[in-house]
């Protein structure tokens, strides 16, 4: 039997007609409509914040920033069509901004991330401690070692679902570019990924003659 | 249909795919697909895995950032930055203004709250743009717009009047103008395209100074901090007087009136209103609207008529000394004053500005 965990469908949070309500309510002044744009992707933009940086509190900060300037400048956004990508795009001007700003910051603090992944396996040991999960685990400490720029184009292609274009708008590189990192991340992690497509009484034989 | 001929690594960036992967969307479609391409069925599960599970791994990533603590600071920030202007504690600290407490202790309430701009109007003369908000707000409610970004923010009004703030400027203006007159407050500066209505004035509070119009456009400088509110006109009439405590009056005998390409200037500490020309008057009208645009041997006071009626100013010579100085000129649409050096220079005269009026000194010509 392969291992394969079983995959629980994800429902897209937000339909486009759902999202350009939510947000023409917003400019308007409806400030509901505003906690309830933030509610909705608060949890997106820190996961994708820590593809930038690790620096919790500079994440944190630039969500505020973010949002307090959407609210200001609500008049002026009218014209908005992508609201997801225009929330992303604004923290990671602003976490950019404040890395270029800030000269210790620039240097990846590889030691936070391990520690943070650390405490985060460590946790997910506790609540749950089947094998699958551990699987996960490999992987996310492998996307962890991958160049950030592999990690920043995985986390808005398969996390965030951003297209290829807006991946490339983001980074700021052409449509191949961000094909390549895609790729390349997959390259990468291939020989972890089949393991779970081999029945495991061969894996120690594949792991041995790859 | 292209896929037949996919790779995984064609596969993984695949929109459609990744779509059906994650949320099952045009499931009939990829699973027609399957059961006619069977040789795919390898590669597909390959790939599919593949996105599962990063999506999986992605999942994990959790930080101790606190949604609704977040949240909790954002709300407040905005809250605070719109509504400290309400009634409430502000009319509070009028009170004790007025009932001549101690500007002191007023003013450690006030860095208590934190509205560090109250520091700077140590003089109780001065009428800050917070001050004249909350008087106002106790009558009727006012919306307030701040443009914290670096283009121009463009508002329009209930009456179809455009105000555009510049960077940092604030406008506080009600949802509903009230039955006889149309009241906004400014701090910061703008341009005002006020629509026509007579029967309704439109007034713009700005420190000390009140603007009154019935329809025409205009600039207003009123910062907090700067020792002058300048006030210029580009179209139509506009009255300017001062008040030296909130009144909310209409004390126009002692207005000021200016027209285009004037502007007033009100001095905060010596409370006087002073009437001059815009640094760089422009044309009022255009250059093809006006009777004579060259001029060949034509005596100055005929050029001296067209340069007024082109910039809206008035000119005042000595008719008689003047008669025999002939010039022959163009205009164009060069500035007025560089238009007036040239003119003297030709003439052996000068010019200075007096209440925004253009006064021509001369000897006179031979």
């Amino acid at each position: 039997m392969p291992i394969n965990r079983e995959y629980i469908k994800s429902v897209r949070n937000l339909t486009k007609e759902q999202e350009q309500a939510l947000w023409k309510d917003m400019i308007s002044g409806n400030k509901k409509s505003f906690e309830n744009l933030y509610k909705q992707y608060f949890q997106s933009l820190i996961n994708y914040g820590f593809r930038i940086t690790q620096n919790e509190n500079l994440i944190e900060d630039a969500i505020q920033e973010v949002f307090i300037n959407l609210w200001n400048n609500r008049t002026h956004l009218s014209e908005v069509n992508e609201v997801k990508f225009y929330l992303f795009r604004s923290l990671k001007n602003r976490i950019v901004r404040q890395l270029e700003s800030d000269i210790f910051d620039k240097s990846e603090d590889i030691d936070t991330y391990l520690d943070f992944l650390i405490s985060i396996s460590e946790e997910q040991k506790k609540i749950d401690s089947e094998q699958s999960d551990a699987e996960i685990l490999t992987l996310q400490r492998a996307i962890a070692h991958l160049p950030l720029r592999q990690q920043e184009a995985i986390n808005l292609k398969y996390y965030q679902d951003f297209t290829i274009d807006e991946i490339a708008k983001l980074m700021d590189v052409n449509k191949q570019s961000v094909s390549n990192l895609l790729f390349r991340s997959y390259a990468t992690l291939r020989s972890i990924l089949k393991s779970w497509t081999i029945p495991i009484f061969f894996l120690k034989y594949f792991v041995f003659s790859e | 249909m292209e896929y037949k001929f996919f790779k995984v690594q064609d596969f993984i960036k695949d929109d459609a795919f990744i779509s059906w992967v994650k949320y099952g969307e045009n499931d009939t479609f990829f699973q027609a697909f399957i059961s006619d391409n069977p040789d795919k069925q390898t590669i597909i599960n390959k790939a599919s895995d593949f996105i599962k599970k990063v999506i999986e791994a992605e999942k994990l990533h959790q930080s101790t950032i606190n949604q609704s603590k977040v949240w909790t600071l954002i709300s407040d920030y905005i809250d605070n930055d719109s509504e400290s202007l309400k009634p409430g504690f502000l009319s509070k600290l009028y009170a004790t203004k007025w009932a001549k407490l101690s500007w002191a202790a007023a003013a450690c309430l006030v860095i208590g709250i934190g509205l560090i701009g109250f520091l700077s109007n140590n003089n109780p003369k001065e009428i800050s743009y917070s001050e004249l908000v909350a008087t106002a707000e106790k009558q009727i409610k006012l919306i307030e717009k701040t443009n914290k970004s670096n283009t121009p923010l463009s508002i329009k009004l209930e009456d179809g009047s455009i105000i555009t703030l510049a960077k940092n400027a604030k406008l506080s203006y009600p949802k509903h103008f009230e039955p006889n007159k149309r009241q906004v407050f400014l701090s910061g500066e703008a341009f005002f395209e006020i629509t026509k209505n007579p029967q309704k004035p439109f007034y713009v509070y700005s420190n000390e100074v009140i603007t009154k119009v019935l329809g025409t456009s205009f600039t207003i400088k009123a910062f907090e901090d700067s020792p002058e509110v300048i006030v210029s006109v580009k179209t139509g009439k506009v009255s300017v007087f001062h008040q030296n405590k909130i009144a909310f009056a209409d004390p126009e005998e002692k207005a000021l009136i200016i027209t285009p390409n004037q502007q007033i200037v009100f001095a905060r500490k010596e409370e006087s209103l002073t009437k001059s020309l815009v640094e760089k008057p422009i044309l009022i009208k255009d250059l093809s609207q006006l009777l004579e645009q060259s001029f060949e041997d034509k005596p100055v006071s005929e050029v001296f008529k067209a340069i007024e009626q082109a910039y809206g100013v008035h000119i005042i010579y000595d008719a008689e000394q003047l008669s025999h100085c002939i010039v022959t000129t163009t205009l164009a649409n060069e500035s007025l004053y560089s238009k007036l050096d040239i003119m003297c220079k030709t003439i052996g005269a000068s010019y200075k500005i007096v209440d925004a009026q253009i006064v021509i000194q001369s000897m006179g010509c031979i």
